[in-house]
């Protein structure tokens, strides 16, 4: 059958070649001279005639030619070759020229030229974030993308990522991406259960060959009702055929604080808090203030202000940052003969936070293998072992008091540190008292407590691609994504929280297993050379399971007791397991008509668990379409390379729903007097089905000027319907809301990457690289026809789902001191109510992107990347508490201190300070937009210098190459942010800021 | 190589088809296994009695007895002032708008739930379960839906006898059926009843749960609902609604029974030490530490910054909420400088109960009078065991309830110095509105931080002196009702009308 149709096939080709009389057959196989690939899709014309082929999806031709004649080898991204076609077998390794346009994409399920793709898809190589001292790749994306907004959430290494694709489309459901590595879609769920584990951290950055991002919907709907937030692809480096290569790499650094905030010493925490006394009890004496305030502090009454002057501060801040150290070891090798190929890597990777106790040290190992069983069959094994274990920080986040992040700045600073002898200060039980309303030692606290966390991952993959023909393959795909997070906390009974109870634990188990196969057929054909198809039908089966174990007791017999088994009281033990599972049948079709004209067809039929009973399966289809116009004769100019239109529409869906919110369900609720209860949880709703999103895209892609200049210009719109929100029920009903697909947003954007070679001479090359994004996001439809959702009055049809409706802060009365606010008509206010918010700005940046130069000259590469974010407000509420201005025992900082009004008659933004907060028939300083502030910023987010030891030199060594570097992350920024780092997502409050990183490595191929 | 690609194809081709030929729905299927079917849950026995058990946890919350429901009462009242030690109660102890009662949502949700369990016991039949099990789910289920309405129409409605009429809207929803399904949820509509409506339902349910549940014994915990827990509530909500003979009436039967369990001066102090208090009919339980509200919830940390009584040397809790000097001379507390480092108590009356007010851990400064009824029930740190129904409740409710009736003042009288010589005091011989005076510094001083007093002056209409401002918030100030949640107003087309002024 199979022959028989290679014969078919063979005769097709013949006949359309109009073969020659007693002319000979010629074959070979055409290869990329760069890596050695074999290129499919080649014209192969006989020199002269317009007799010619295309090479077969393995690279191999043949074609009859009569003798003395010539074949020119054509294909786009290569420079043309012409050989005489003497013998029976003519062999090419093409020369890629390096052009934008002709570059391989990994698209969903296989691979497409760049010149055919008709989605927006972004690339990054990962060249560019090589060494960078990132613990998960997604970081890496930050500023490299249009359309992609990175914003890490804290400065915990292996902490929390969050990515938007085109804008967030969603109220309730997640608006995190899809992560598929090399074909496994991963769980991508960050963890937090003692400290934030990103199961991204999983892979070693540096293991990585490229990204690709989905960001239109027809090019997601291959994944169906997944890829509403976009896919990211990420595909690992693989060995080539050739020597065996071994790469070793070192790098190692430091990690330091941005910036501190800049707080009172004692005498001044004294005086502020001795005025905001007064200005709160006018009536009260002078004497009773002041014995109130010492009181407070602890000092006796008798102190004189000589005294006073004479107590010392600590700077808390100090004790609590501290120098962090980054290092990673890496011995990779690589290699292969034409039937196997293989890519071997190992790391361990090590980097401390800037802050106690939060760290990061991971080992990974890769083996990725390609092996040819024979000319039809072959298989592929990918596996990524990796295990990493987090020092969790006392919290991730939040206003807790032996959180340093939080506290260390509030601290009132005549606490000591540590009591002459070298003992801590103010422990419990020491008779000693901390003052403050921080009443923690927390340098004491973080010393004490014991908390970490592990992760495990595998992340592995099988399969077999038979070739049944040239044109028609199978291939069968099989993977595991495995997680285990096991972690320890530990209160140790010596500090505040452990102390009246003896301390106290907790242990977390959960374990995530991620099976999924993937079996597709391929078909493609070229009829005719100018008839090109592409055929894809595949289906799909994921199961996504996790569970986990919990366990907390208290009672402690000594410190040194640590283990959860020591505990005198088990106090809380935990099992749960939830999961989801989903089915998936998808088709694409591609054709292309001379290269010129391209359509490309997706539809897929998805089903999950996680939907509503009447609605469990749903279609996803996508159209794009592309020309090629530069091949037209009439944009035939020596001065351009490519142009490439290209338009798309399609549907994908958001199925980031919680596993089981369609099903009306009883939960366990509460235990009263030693029993469990049992209470419902969930009203179900059978109609419950995935987001949707649908994406028009338009788009032109260039390269012009000898190629030195080349980008894209897009504009798009996501709409995104069927949004779930939380519609609110009668709360007398017995439920406050059921879920329900009602609302809509748009998102509209223009997305512009443009790469220029601005110097190019005698070996020296300067490459700029710049993207910028525009986004606008706006609320389309709520439910019931509201104008605005009632649980949340900043959620209006016709705004951005980022704005912020607040009361605007009018500074301060000259004549009182008071803070002001305007009303609604403008007026001046004390106390504004909810009918004054008006929109004061967005929490979502307008204008992202990132501006990338290198420079090369003879072996050293200077690299540097700014990334800069405009048009986001956020509230700082680590800002908020400091800037209390001692309405409570907290501190504050000097800027405010300065500025605060102190006479009447002066004109300043900083209210008096007022002890307990709010003014009489006022409301707090601390309302209003007065803490919304632009996070705006341009930063040097990684720079690079390295030098690559000229051969010889390298020879000389006895290695393949040399190279060192030098590499530098967040080192300057540009903001107006008074907080500690304007780099962050939701709240700010007690995080561990972003630093800056300054490493030095060294790289040895043998 | 012929053979071999023959088996690769085959097992390629085989893996494929395994997979795709499933049915899909049967693939995709998954179920919850932290979770039960709605429709499944109250079909056993088992079920129903966990139902129930949730329905008393719900008690526990912070939002009812856990926290919110007792120290309101004193919060909001003459009782009370705010320390701002851990930012507690600042504005509740200043009666500002909106630092108020919160209950609404958590009770209707409660109370659907009791409806849900109370039309599906009686469907469960011998032999699973007896008449006799069936009646005394009844009883224990009518008892806390009774209460929960009680909760809600003494928080968001005035009290019969003392409305402000131009400022009334009516009672609260009842809530007398259970909402299953999504439809019967979207349209879903209760409306405000009238105050009288409410009471009605109120006492139809209590009558219920009188004649069905079982007697207290001496080993019945007083952790869930009997008949004198019943019986209290019907005195409480009859006081309430000056309807006196049904609070004598029922006061009665509960002193018949539980009479006895009456504290002296010898043991009142240790019976606020153990873990459950002789006294109490009926108690809110938290069994252990892993059932508390925890460090900054639990009623310890925020009554006192103590660990241990007699003990200033350790510090605890926050001690947010604190005795007004008011209340501290009602407790026969003579206090210096409250309020500020150099504040003593130089000394104290033979009224046993104000050994339960001691000034705070010296390094907590400024120092007040904070109470410590909650100091941990059986040792145990933040196990708070709130006892929601004491037998001395119901010696001081028929006393008021003799003294509203014409020819009983001699027995009110009896009554209020059986609390008196009880408590170390002197018998008193107070007649007339002396002996009402009397009759409502009692309960003031009994149940301080109970959670009683700022519904002692709504009920009868008195304005609330705030000793720690020195001003006064007239009963007609609509500060005295909380507002509804919005959404449920604006949800209700009308129907549920917000509270005058919100």
């Amino acid at each position: 059958m199979k022959k028989e149709l290679l014969k078919w096939c063979l005769l097709f080709v013949c006949v359309i070649s109009q073969a020659y009389a007693q002319n000979r057959t010629v074959t070979g196989v055409v290869t990329d001279k760069a890596d050695g690939t074999s290129l499919p899709g080649v014209s192969v014309v006989v020199k002269g005639t317009k007799v010619g082929t295309q090479t077969s999806v393995d690279g191999r031709y043949s074609i009859v030619v009569a003798t003395g004649q010539s074949l020119t080898f054509t294909y786009l991204g290569y420079t043309t070759q012409t050989l005489p076609a003497t013998g029976a077998s003519v062999n090419v390794a093409l020369d890629p020229d390096a052009r934008q346009l002709s570059e391989v994409v990994v698209t969903g399920y296989g691979v497409q030229r760049k010149r055919e793709v008709g989605g927006a898809i972004a690339k990054i190589s990962g060249e560019d974030f090589q060494n960078a001292p990132i613990a998960s790749f997604d970081k890496a994306i930050q500023g490299r993308a249009a359309g992609v907004v990175v914003q890490a959430n804290n400065g915990i290494p292996g902490g929390a990522v969050n990515v938007q694709i085109r804008g967030v489309g969603s109220f309730s459901a997640g608006t995190q991406p899809l992560y598929i590595v090399d074909g496994v879609q991963l769980n991508g769920a960050t963890n937090s259960g003692f400290t934030q584990s990103n199961s991204l951290a999983a892979i070693n950055s540096n293991d990585i060959e490229s990204i690709e991002i989905l960001k239109d919907a027809a090019s997601g709907a291959i994944y169906g009702a997944q890829a509403a937030n976009g896919v990211v692809l990420i595909t690992t480096k693989k060995g080539k055929n050739g020597r065996t290569k071994f790469d070793l790499n070192y790098y190692t650094g430091r990690a330091d604080v941005i910036k501190q905030y800049d707080v009172l010493n004692t005498q001044d925490y004294v005086k502020l808090r001795l005025e905001a006394v007064q200005n709160a009890n006018p009536t009260a004496t002078a004497t009773a203030v002041r014995n109130s305030v010492l009181g407070e502090i602890g000092q006796a009454t008798t102190l004189t202000d000589a005294d006073i002057a004479a107590l010392p501060s600590y700077n808390w801040q100090d004790e609590a940052f501290r120098t962090g150290v980054v290092s990673n070891y890496e011995l990779s090798t690589s290699g292969g003969n034409d039937k196997t190929t293989f890519f071997l890597s190992s790391s361990y990777n090590t980097q401390d936070a800037i802050m106690t106790k939060a760290d990061f040290k991971r080992g990974t190992f890769k083996l990725s293998l390609d092996h040819k069983v024979s000319s039809k069959f072959s298989v592929n094994a990918n596996l990524n072992l990796s295990s990493f274990k987090q020092k969790a920080p006392f919290s991730i986040s939040g206003s807790t008091i032996g959180n340093p992040a939080f506290s260390s700045s509030l601290i009132l600073p005549f606490n000591p540190v540590y009591n002459q002898d070298g003992t801590f200060f103010g422990m419990p039980g020491s008779g000693q008292t901390f003052r403050g309303v921080l009443n923690q030692n927390i340098v004491a606290t973080n010393e004490y407590n014991i908390s970490n966390q592990r992760t495990n991952n595998l992340i592995g993959s099988f399969s077999g691609t038979y070739k049944f023909m040239p044109e028609l393959s199978l291939k069968s795909f099989y993977s595991l994504d495995y997680r285990m997070l096991t972690g320890k906390n530990f209160r140790d009974p010596r500090t505040q929280d452990g102390y009246n109870r003896k301390g106290y634990g907790e242990v977390l188990a959960d374990y995530n297993t991620n099976f999924m196969t993937t079996q597709t057929l391929n078909y493609s054909k070229v009829i005719n050379t100018d008839h090109k198809l592409d055929a894809l039908v595949g289906f799909e089966y994921r199961s996504d399971m996790n569970e986990g174990t919990y366990g907390f007791g208290d009672g402690y017999p000594t410190p040194q007791f640590t283990n959860l088994g020591a505990a005198g009281n088990a106090l809380d033990v935990d099992e749960y397991s939830t999961g989801y599972k989903r089915v998936g049948y998808f088709s694409r079709v591609n054709y292309s008509f001379k290269g010129k004209y391209i359509i490309n067809g997706i539809l897929r039929y998805d089903g999950s668990s996680r939907f509503g009973s009447d609605n469990l399966f749903g279609w996803f289809p996508g159209v794009s379409l592309v020309w090629n116009i530069s091949d037209e004769p009439f944009l035939k100019a020596p001065w351009i390379n490519d142009i490439k239109l290209r338009a798309s529409y399609g549907q994908a869906g958001n199925d980031r729903i919680s596993n089981f919110a369609s099903r009306s369900l009883f939960s366990s609720s509460g235990v009263y007097n030693g029993s469990p209860g049992i209470a419902q949880s969930s009203l179900g709703n059978v109609n419950l089905q995935w987001e949707k999103a649908t994406t028009y895209d338009l788009g032109v892609d260039y390269s012009i000027v000898n190629n030195r200049i080349s980008g894209s210009f897009g504009v798009f719109l996501k709409r995104s319907s069927n949004l779930l929100l939380g519609q609110p029920l009668l709360g007398t009903s017995g439920f406050t809301s059921i879920t329900t697909n009602v609302g809509s947003m748009d998102n509209k954007g223009i997305e512009i990457e443009l790469n220029t070679t601005n110097l190019e001479f005698k070996g020296f090359k300067w490459v700029t690289n710049f993207n910028f994004t525009y986004i606008k996001n706006e609320i389309k439809k709520l439910y019931g026809g509201l104008s605005q959702l009632p649980s949340d009055p900043s959620v209006r049809v016709g705004w951005d789902y980022g704005a912020i409706f607040l009361a605007e802060y009018a500074g301060v009365n000259p004549a009182t001191g008071r803070p002001l606010f305007y009303d609604i008509n403008g007026n001046y206010t004390y106390s504004p109510t909810a009918a004054d918010r008006k929109y004061v700005g967005s929490t979502f940046p307008k204008y992202t992107g990132g501006l990338n130069n290198t420079f090369s000259y003879k072996g050293f590469d200077l690299d540097f990347l700014f990334q800069y974010q405009y048009g986001r407000k956020q509230t700082d509420d680590q800002e908020r508490f400091i800037s209390e201005l001692s309405q409570r025992a907290l501190n504050t900082t000097y800027d405010l201190y300065n500025r605060r009004w102190t006479t009447p008659g002066q004109i300043t933004d900083v209210p008096r300070a007022y002890s307990g907060g709010i003014e009489p028939q006022g409301v707090s300083a601390l309302s209003g937009n007065r803490f919304y502030k632009k996070t705006d910023y341009i930063r040097l987010k990684q720079i690079q210098i390295a030098y690559l030891l000229p051969k010889n030199l390298a020879t000389k060594l006895k290695v393949n190459s040399a190279r060192v570097y030098a590499n530098g992350t967040n080192l300057f920024t540009y903001d107006d942010w008074g907080g500690y780092d304007p780099e962050f997502f939701n709240s700010p409050l007690g995080i561990i800021p972003q630093s800056k990183n300054f490493t030095f490595g060294l790289q040895v191929g043998f | 190589m012929i053979t071999l690609n023959k088996y690769a194809k085959t097992i390629l081709l085989a893996g494929a088809l395994a997979f795709t030929a499933v049915s899909c729905k049967d693939t995709i299927s998954v179920d919850p296994v932290d979770q039960i079917p709605a429709d499944d849950a109250l079909s056993t026995k088992e079920g129903i009695d966990a139902a129930i058990t949730s329905i008393y946890a719900t008690l526990k919350t912070e939002v009812m007895y856990g926290n919110r429901m007792v120290m309101l009462g004193d919060a909001l009242s003459d009782n009370g002032q705010g320390t701002n030690k851990g930012g507690r109660y600042l504005s509740e102890s200043r009666n500002t708008r909106g630092a108020h009662y919160s209950q609404w949502s958590t009770a209707y949700v409660v109370l659907n739930r009791i409806n849900r369990a109370l039309e599906a016991a009686p469907l469960l039949n011998p032999p699973v379960v007896t008449q006799a099990q069936k009646d005394a789910w009844v009883g224990e289920l009518k008892f806390l839906r009774a209460l929960y309405h009680f909760d809600l129409v003494r928080t968001y409605a005035y009290i019969p006898g003392a409305v402000v009429a131009a400022q009334d809207k009516g009672g609260v929803p009842i809530s007398d059926k259970s909402t299953k399904t999504a439809e019967e949820a979207l349209n879903f509509s209760s409306p405000r009843a009238t105050i009288k409506q409410v009471y009605d339902f109120i006492y139809a349910d209590l009558d219920d749960a009188v004649a069905k549940l079982a007697s207290m014994t001496g080993t019945t915990s007083p952790a869930k609902a009997n008949k004198q827990a019943a019986q209290m509530l019907y005195s409480r909500v009859a006081l309430y609604n000056k309807d006196y003979p049904k609070a004598i009436q029922y006061a009665t039967d509960a002193i018949n029974v539980r009479g006895t369990t009456l504290l002296t001066p010898a043991n009142y102090v240790n019976g606020w030490s153990v873990a459950v208090n002789p006294e109490s009919v009926f108690e809110v339980t938290s069994f252990n530490t892993s059932e508390t509200l925890g460090v900054n919830l639990s009623l310890q940390t925020n009554l006192t910054t103590l660990v241990a009584r007699g003990d200033r040397a350790r510090k605890g809790g926050f001690g947010d909420l604190v005795a007004t000097v008011d209340l501290a001379n009602a407790l026969g507390i003579t206090v210096t400088g409250s309020g500020s480092a150099t504040a003593a108590i130089t000394a104290r009356t033979a009224d046993v109960r104000n050994q339960l007010f001691e000034l705070s851990a010296t390094s907590s400064s400024p120092y007040y009078v904070e109470c410590t009824k909650y100091l941990g029930k059986g040792g145990a740190i933040n196990v708070d065991n709130f006892p929601l129904f004491r037998i001395a409740e119901a010696y001081l409710v028929r006393a008021e309830a003799y003294y509203n009736t014409p020819g009983s003042e001699a027995l009110a009288l009896a009554d209020v110095n059986k609390i008196r010589t009880n408590r170390g005091l002197a018998v008193s011989a107070a007649t007339g509105t002396a002996l009402l005076t009397e009759i409502l510094l009692q309960r003031r001083v009994e149940f301080a931080f109970e959670g009683q007093r700022f519904f002692d002056l709504k009920r009868l209409g008195l304005d609330i002196f705030k000793p720690a401002s020195n001003t006064v918030v007239a009963f007609t100030d609509p500060v005295i009702l909380p507002a509804i949640p919005q959404a449920d107003v604006d949800g209700s087309k009308g129907t549920i009308p917000q509270n005058f002024s919100y």
